[in-house]
């Protein structure tokens, strides 16, 4: 991307000296985005290394915030949850989304319909999706009950369990995000050439091979993509607890979000919100970076397999 | 994934299909459904014992949707979520679209730098912004009004960078010419670039369109006082306040559920394009 901006085939006669119009024409978007994009972002950085004193004064802190942030039992507890929580959703989001798109990956017209159809919950919005299923999921008048009894299986009490409040969370963000992520992984697909597996076919690849061999590996930069972002939208998570749970029962689906959300907005205590956001950040930053890392290192030997593969 | 199948598995491959709309769909079902019940206690009746009418209404009437306008003044939520998204999409067009522009066809000083801090922009999740961003609105002194809901949201590196990737296949032959014959830069841009580029404003609007109309926690945190409150923050209260009148609940969330639909379905295509566009292009 880097590449291709330097390379802008710009063939505009030069002027000599600085020409202004560039800079003119980019002004609103670098305002808008300088103070209402990285400034917060720098913003709430310097501020978590600093506290208010008596009188308003400020004063550096140093590592402070951070250290008793560390110290609570509390953002320990929370982490936990983030971390479980976004590995299992990232996890199941993916595989289903792959699972899916194979699955729809067919010319005619009523797979086409079917996509059509399967791409609404794209625009619900994740309040809407809440709202929906936390009347669905009610203990007891929620049509979910209702489907269990009837089959004979027990009643169960979702949102309002500690052991199950999460899993609906994570049924809801499922509902609402596996239809985003198979648009992307679809495309993808829709890009490998046929002839790819007609020669897969040729030489005798059975289904898992030429999953395995060929289209996973030719999807790669797809799932890149969609691995990373869903990660970190999932580290994030904050509507369906801030909605349906508060991030109970007993703190069971207390996120950091969350715990960043009230400790800015309930308790009007800035420092930590910051701490924590910073935390989040790093944590989202890492995360990319370890993917990046180890899909770089796979490049040459996933493409060789896909040579390998496409004409062995 | 490719090849022809066989009858018994083209049949499989159909019933399973069918019941994956089915399941992706039955929420939106039921929803539109209990929206047109005509009383509460059918909602709650029915979820005793299952049958068809767990899904379906049995009688239908539209007077909820009335009631939602004239009882909870649902019309001002609604109302300040169109407008939101519209500004949005309109100034967004302007200033992405310029910015887009000029780093698609121009080479000045300072422009990977800055397109860098583009990129980083859209690749921080806007909940570690939003917290510091109530802070800064505040010092600007925009909190509580309609700017703090508009303003933040129209500079969008994504969607720069959508612009940018279509500017770049307008040949520059097409600029030149326009040069010679004396437009300005404007002009070309207005004149020229933009009726070319019907697909990816297409593409950009919508993208930002829906990106506002569900957005909720800036909303939330930034104008929720009754006079600008957005549509996701009303209905988000129903549920808060433990409101029991659940009728109005589904009629309300059916609402919210069929404006983007309806604007999205027939333009898909577009916002597929958009989306994966923006995402996967290197």
């Amino acid at each position: 991307m880097i590449r291709q901006a330097q390379s802008g085939n710009a063939r505009i006669p030069k002027r000599r000296g600085i020409r202004l119009e560039p800079y003119l024409l980019l002004l609103p978007s670098i305002l808008l985005i300088g103070i209402f994009k990285i400034y917060p972002i720098f913003y709430s950085l310097a501020e978590s290394f600093v506290k208010s004193a008596r009188g308003g004064v400020l004063r550096f802190v140093g590592l402070d915030n951070y250290l008793s942030l560390f110290s609570e039992p509390t953002f320990a507890h929370s982490l936990g949850i983030t971390v479980w929580f976004c590995a299992v959703t990232t996890v199941l989001q993916v595989v289903l989304a792959i699972v899916l798109a194979l699955f729809l990956n067919r010319r005619s017209k009523a797979v086409r319909m079917a996509r059509t159809l399967i791409y609404i919950p794209v625009s619900v919005s994740m309040v809407i999706a809440c709202t929906v299923w936390n009347l669905f999921f009610s203990a007891s008048t929620g049509i979910i009950n209702t489907v269990l009894s009837s089959l004979g299986l027990r009643e169960q009490p979702f949102l309002t369990s500690r052991d199950q409040a999460l899993y609906v969370i994570m049924f809801v963000c499922c509902w609402k995000g596996i239809p985003y992520w198979m648009m992307f992984l679809l495309a993808g697909l829709q890009n490998i050439n046929a002839s790819v597996y007609e020669a897969a076919k040729l030489d005798g690849a059975g289904f898992w091979t030429t999953l395995f061999r060929i289209t996973l590996p030719m999807l790669k930069n797809s799932l890149v993509f969609v691995i990373i972002s869903d990660t970190l939208i999932n580290v994030f998570m904050f509507v369906p607890v801030y909605l349906l749970t508060d991030g109970g029962p007993s703190m069971s689906t207390d996120t950091l979000m969350y715990e960043a959300y009230r400790s800015a907005f309930s308790y009007g205590n800035y420092p930590r919100a910051y701490a924590l956001v910073t935390v989040m950040m790093i944590i989202a930053i890492v995360i990319a970076a370890v993917q990046m890392a180890i899909t770089r290192d796979n490049e040459p030997r996933a493409a060789r397999r896909v040579k390998g593969g496409a004409r062995a | 994934m490719t090849g022809r199948r066989s009858i018994p598995l083209s049949i499989l491959y159909y019933a399973v299909l069918l019941l994956v709309v089915l399941a992706v769909m039955l929420p939106i079902v039921v929803t539109a459904g209990n929206s047109f019940r005509t009383q509460d206690a059918e909602i709650f009746n029915y979820t005793q014992t299952l049958s068809l009418f767990t899904f379906i209404p049995r009688t239908f009437t539209l007077s909820h949707y009335g009631r939602l306008f004239t009882d909870t003044g649902f019309g001002v939520p609604m109302g300040n979520s169109m407008l939101v998204a519209v500004l949005t999409v309109a100034f967004g067009f302007l200033v992405n679209g310029l910015a887009g522009y000029t780093f698609a066809k121009y080479r000045f000083r300072g422009k990977t730098p800055l397109f860098l801090v583009f990129l980083f922009s859209f690749m921080i999740p806007f909940e570690v912004i939003a917290i510091p961003l109530y802070k800064t609105c505040s010092a600007l002194g925009i909190l509580n009004t309609r700017a703090a809901l508009v303003l933040p949201m129209i500079g969008n590196g994504m969607i720069v960078f959508l612009y940018m990737q279509f500017y770049k296949d307008i040949p520059d032959a097409l600029l030149e010419s326009a040069r010679i014959d004396g437009a300005s830069t404007l002009r070309t841009y207005f004149g020229i670039i933009v009726p070319l580029s019907v697909p990816v404003i297409i593409s950009a609007s919508l993208m930002m369109f829906i990106q506002q109309w569900d957005a909720f926690l800036w909303p939330l945190v930034a104008a929720s006082g009754k006079a600008l409150k957005v549509m996701q923050v009303a209905i988000a209260e129903f549920t808060g306040e433990s409101y029991t009148d659940w009728t109005l609940i589904y009629s309300a969330t059916t609402i919210a559920i069929l404006v983007p639909a309806v604007i999205l379905i027939p333009l898909q295509k577009y916002f597929i394009q958009g989306v994966v566009g923006a995402g996967l292009k290197e």
